[in-house]
């Protein structure tokens, strides 16, 4: 529940540093641990309160015997942040570490860089926390990355609700560097913003465990709030260790088949989008195509989908049978009536990858309209 | 026909000139910024008359200030703060901040300091869903405030919120830390 506190805590850092103080002051058990009382706005060895333009972080020292040596560091995002993450051209970049990467989240982590690089210039933790709630979770994953690949100390993360943040590679090495059981990712199963952007980008740990929690009852915005996520927490009454599960593995191939050959319209959903994400990931495997097609950071992500589709879509005919069932598929869920014709185009194939991101993206800028 | 048009386009006009001035009180639903607030004020354990209360609160960038006084009982009360945000439905993680003052015999005292994380009424102590659901018992919004205490920054344990000031809630027992 600490994490919990801290994610929660760090949202009144829009308030200034003042009233931010005085929230993690109130929060009896973090403050046990870690010294709200002498955060400065310049990074000093006492702590640090750092706003940039699209963010915000407290970073506070352990204060107990036993943690004297950790840091904990809390992140929020402002609302610019949605702004990227609903682009339906969004971009991918190079991390500061050199994976592939969400571009709106990395440059929101680049304006941060400075602040922690100055930080641990002057401190040298053993262990730092990194927790943020959804676009704060993001940038968690980031930092921890940065934290790793800096040596400033090993690194733990807790997120509420966050994005994917990266490729593969950046889930596989993060999961790698920091121990799948130092990563503590905790979600709602109908949390929309946990299920974006859709494949190639993954969650972290991967592989390993998730607190995957029954988001029943709640609607798509309120299965995203901090508030629910502390419901949901308190009611489950169980240690972490009980709460891990492992995270979904692929939807079987033969269901996907399934899916895929019904003709029935299906809604957007936290389920449809995931069989979306598998039904790319197995048409472009089925085709041949390697995620390092998708790696370079040249063209936008869906540009790159788009023509790794048309590539599948020649590849033979059963593939092309796919293809186009999956694109039928996308045109049922955003309401769509435009039957497909039997000449596939790239273009065709971005604009409905298109629609269906317009869709998703209406859902998600809601969700992470953040008050200013 | 057409006086009929030019009345609708000028009603438009109207209507979004006015609310480009002040677009939250017009559009939108009525959300709850503030909950009515009572509370008794001693000093010493002495009721204290006349003192003057002040309540900010601070949303999207906006200040609302409410102001009350004591009455010969040293009670005062704040009644409900409420405006229009079209995010209602869509709960994003709200910040509100409020802040109650009480000011007597030329110093002011922080009788109150709560970042409200909702829309709802009684939301600053409470967490509805909870109650909804029988999890939790609902707190009323009524304070004492003793101005010789010191400011208490402690947790809410019904919805993990922060706390500051020298109010306590009905059947709040005096935190041990101050942890100013």
């Amino acid at each position: 529940m600490q994490a919990w506190d801290s994610a929660h805590g760090i949202y009144d850092a829009k308030l200034g540093l003042e009233e931010v103080q005085r929230t993690f002051l109130g929060k009896q058990e973090l403050r046990e641990l870690f010294d709200f009382s002498s955060l400065q706005m310049l990074e000093s060895k006492t702590g640090a309160f750092i706003k940039v333009k699209s963010g915000f972080a407290v970073i506070a020292n352990g204060k107990t015997t036993s943690n004297r040596d950790e840091v904990l560091i809390a992140i929020r995002g402002t609302d610019l942040i949605s702004d990227w993450l609903t682009d339906a051209n969004f971009g991918i970049q190079l991390s500061s570490t050199g994976k592939v990467v969400h571009a709106g989240f990395n440059r929101v982590f680049d304006e941060l860089e400075p602040h922690l690089s100055a930080y641990f210039n002057k401190n040298q933790p053993t262990t730092v926390h990194c927790v943020g709630h959804s676009l704060g979770g993001a940038l968690a994953s980031l930092t921890a990355d940065w934290v790793t690949q800096k040596q400033a100390g090993k690194a733990k993360l807790y997120s509420f609700g966050s994005p994917r943040v990266g490729f593969s590679p950046f889930a596989t090495e993060l999961t790698e560097n920091l121990g799948a059981e130092n990563i503590f990712r905790v979600h709602h199963d109908n949390d929309f913003v946990s299920l974006v952007p859709i494949w190639p980008f993954c969650h972290t740990p991967m592989p390993g465990t998730s607190c995957n929690l029954r988001g029943q009852g709640y609607n798509t915005f309120s299965a995203h709030s901090m508030a629910n996520y502390e419901r949901s927490l308190t009611n489950s009454s169980q240690e972490w260790s009980v709460l891990r599960e492992a995270i979904t593995p692929q939807t079987p191939s033969r269901e996907i088949e399934k899916w895929l050959s019904l003709n029935t319209v299906s809604v957007i959903s936290s389920y449809t989008l995931s069989l979306i994400g598998n039904a790319i990931q197995y048409i472009l495997k089925a085709a041949g195509i390697s995620i390092q097609f998708l790696l370079g950071t040249s063209f936008t992500i869906l540009d790159k989908l788009s023509y790794a589709m048309e590539y599948a879509w020649k590849a033979s005919k059963k593939i092309a049978g796919w293809v186009e069932a999956l694109l039928n598929k996308i045109l049922g869920i955003v309401g769509h009536g435009i039957a497909m014709t039997s000449d596939l185009t790239r273009d065709f194939i971005g604009w409905v990858f298109k629609l269906l991101n317009v869709a998703v993206n209406k859902i998600v800028s809601l969700t992470l309209k953040v008050s200013e | 026909m057409k006086y009929r048009m030019f009345k609708i386009i000028i009603g438009i006009f109207l209507l979004i000139n006015t609310g480009t001035v002040n677009a939250m009180s017009i559009f939108g639903f009525k959300v709850c910024l503030a909950s009515t607030m009572t509370s008794s004020v001693t000093h010493d354990g002495k009721p204290v008359a006349g003192a003057k209360v002040m309540r900010t609160v601070t949303f999207n960038d906006k200040e609302y200030i409410t102001e009350s006084e004591t009455d010969a009982q040293g009670n005062f009360s704040l009644p409900a703060l409420s405006d229009r945000t079209p995010w209602k439905h869509s709960p994003f993680e709200v910040v509100i901040l409020s802040r109650v003052t009480i000011t007597y015999e030329g110093e002011s005292h922080l009788a109150l300091r709560v970042s409200k994380r909702n829309f709802d009424e009684g939301g600053e102590l409470n967490h509805l869903e909870k109650i909804k659901h029988g999890e939790s018992t609902f707190i009323p919004y009524k304070f004492t405030c003793e101005l010789t205490d010191p400011e208490f920054n402690r947790q809410l344990m019904t919805n993990r919120n922060s706390i500051s000031g020298k109010c306590l809630y009905i059947g709040e027992s005096k935190p041990t830390e101050a942890s100013n």
